[in-house]
């Protein structure tokens, strides 16, 4: 007992000049760093069970033959007819993970206009977006596509904005990071509307809508 | 004599009336389509602001990856990294993602009767409307047409109706047409007789009727003879209405009478 007792003492003078020794020499270091804002865009097509096009009842004549031919990621009308007006449900969900406390916006626009078989549509004022909601049709207020002005990339896959994508391509503004929403991500569905003019060429069309998410 | 029959018969997609006088004269008038024009009104001054990204050069396409060893970093401090976009210099993050949109655009076999040019050739895809009362010519064209003869009957006339879609007497609707008994702000008049030609502004404009798919008439057409209808609009916009941007469905359909 007597000699733990001493090696204690000991010890705790050995500290005592070590500490005295460190507390002469000491110095200081400042870390720093830069924090790379984080936005991550997730577009989900075809996202909930019933997607798709979608009549009215009762239907106006001719009854539009709907139905979508390809669903591997397609928004697909399907047969269309020219003159009518077609709501597509549940066209897209998007999902944007961001750190940036300002938030962030996401931008739409048509890479191109509507084109196939040496046919083209101008996708504005004939395709539309509008938040998804059950009460939703074909003759709902909804905000049209318009087609790039900038240049595009990967044929049509991307746009290469020069600076930031035009304020009329707004489809979604978010004001804080998404932290700590589910799955730290911020979501929102999309239907499509389609308000074909009776002088549509009669021919299978497509073109890609490109969604930009900016951390603000 | 025998007394005039008036007799209602609902056929297949289609509304038919027979009206039999003094067993003679007897017309038969059936529906042959109808087509909806979607009117887009912009009402000034409009309170929508844009705050642009904060930014200062070139945004690039590429993907910006999670900075996972930063995150875990801060998870191990039993932190989060909520707050930490502030700090430091701002790196814009851009992510893109197509979607591919199709269709197969089929002709309308009844296009040749009735059909919309919206908006008419020269004028603008929207209404735009101040405070008070507004005008404008020519926004859309209804065609409308039809032979001289169905089968072995020959027509008397053709008409078409217009009617806002989705209204109903008694119903909530909102601005610019509501529902009867409230009278429709948006009003229609027909710019001469057809299109094109010299411009002729309409002497009344009417209410577009809204309540409910009976409509009112729109005009009444010669078989054989196209009518191409420029539509003038007039809107009156009261203060109690937010600035804003606004969309009318106007369904017309075409009846045949012979």
């Amino acid at each position: 007992m007597r000699r733990a007792g001493v090696l204690l003492c000991l010890l705790s003078a050995f500290a005592a000049l070590t500490a005295t020794s460190e507390a002469a020499s000491y110095g200081s270091a400042r870390a720093t760093w830069q924090t790379n804002v984080i936005a991550q865009l997730t577009v989900t097509p075809n996202y909930a069970t019933g997607y798709g096009p979608v009549t009215v009842s009762p239907p106006p004549s001719p009854a539009p033959a709907v139905g979508p031919l390809a669903t591997s990621g397609y928004v697909d009308f399907g047969n269309v007819v020219a003159g009518y007006d077609y709501l597509y449900k549940d066209a897209v969900q998007l999902g944007v993970v961001t750190n940036d406390t300002n938030g962030f916006t996401v931008f739409a626009e048509g890479s191109s206009n509507f084109a196939g078989g040496g046919n083209t549509l101008a996708i504005a004022n004939t395709l539309f977006w509008l938040q998804t909601n059950a009460l939703n049709n074909p003759y709902s207020p909804a905000t049209s596509f318009e087609a790039t002005t900038s240049a595009t990339t990967g044929g049509g896959t991307g746009i290469a904005y020069g600076g930031a994508p035009p304020a009329t391509a707004t489809i979604w503004t978010w004001p804080s990071s998404t932290i700590g929403q589910p799955s730290n991500t911020a979501m929102r569905g999309y239907d499509y509307l389609l308000r074909l003019p009776s002088s549509a060429p009669q021919a299978t069309m497509d073109l890609y809508v490109v969604y930009t998410v900016v951390a603000n | 004599m025998r007394a005039a029959v008036l007799a209602l018969t609902v056929t297949v997609g289609a509304l038919a009336c027979v009206i039999g006088l003094g067993g003679n004269a007897v017309a038969t008038t059936t529906g042959v389509a109808s087509k909806t024009a979607m009117i887009t009104i912009v009402i000034t001054p409009s309170p929508v602001a844009f705050a642009a990204p904060k930014q200062t050069g070139p945004m690039s396409v590429a993907a910006v990856g999670f900075d996972w060893s930063f995150a875990r970093f801060v998870r191990f401090l039993g932190g989060s990294t909520t707050g930490f976009a502030a700090h430091g210099e701002r790196v814009v993050a851009v992510t893109q993602t197509p979607v591919p949109v199709s269709i197969t655009v089929k002709p309308d076999p009844t296009s040749q009767f009735l059909h919309i040019n919206n908006p008419a050739p020269g004028s603008p895809s929207t209404f735009t409307a101040g405070y008070g009362a507004n005008t404008l010519s020519c926004a859309y064209q209804v065609y409308a047409y039809f032979p001289t003869k169905l089968g072995t009957s020959v027509l008397k006339n053709f008409t078409v109706y217009d009617y806002v879609y989705g209204s109903a007497y008694g119903g909530s609707g909102t601005f610019p047409t509501y529902d009867g008994p409230t009278l429709s702000l948006l009003s229609w008049g027909l710019d001469g007789a057809s299109a094109p030609g010299p411009y002729t502004p309409p002497s009344t404009y009417t209410p577009f009727y809204n309540s409910g798919t009976t409509g009112q008439l729109t005009y009444t057409g010669v078989p054989g003879a196209a009518a191409t209808l420029c539509v003038d609009l007039s809107l009156t916009v009261p203060n109690t209405v937010a600035a804003g941007t606004y969309t009318v469905p106007i369904t017309y359909s075409i009846d045949i009478t012979y």
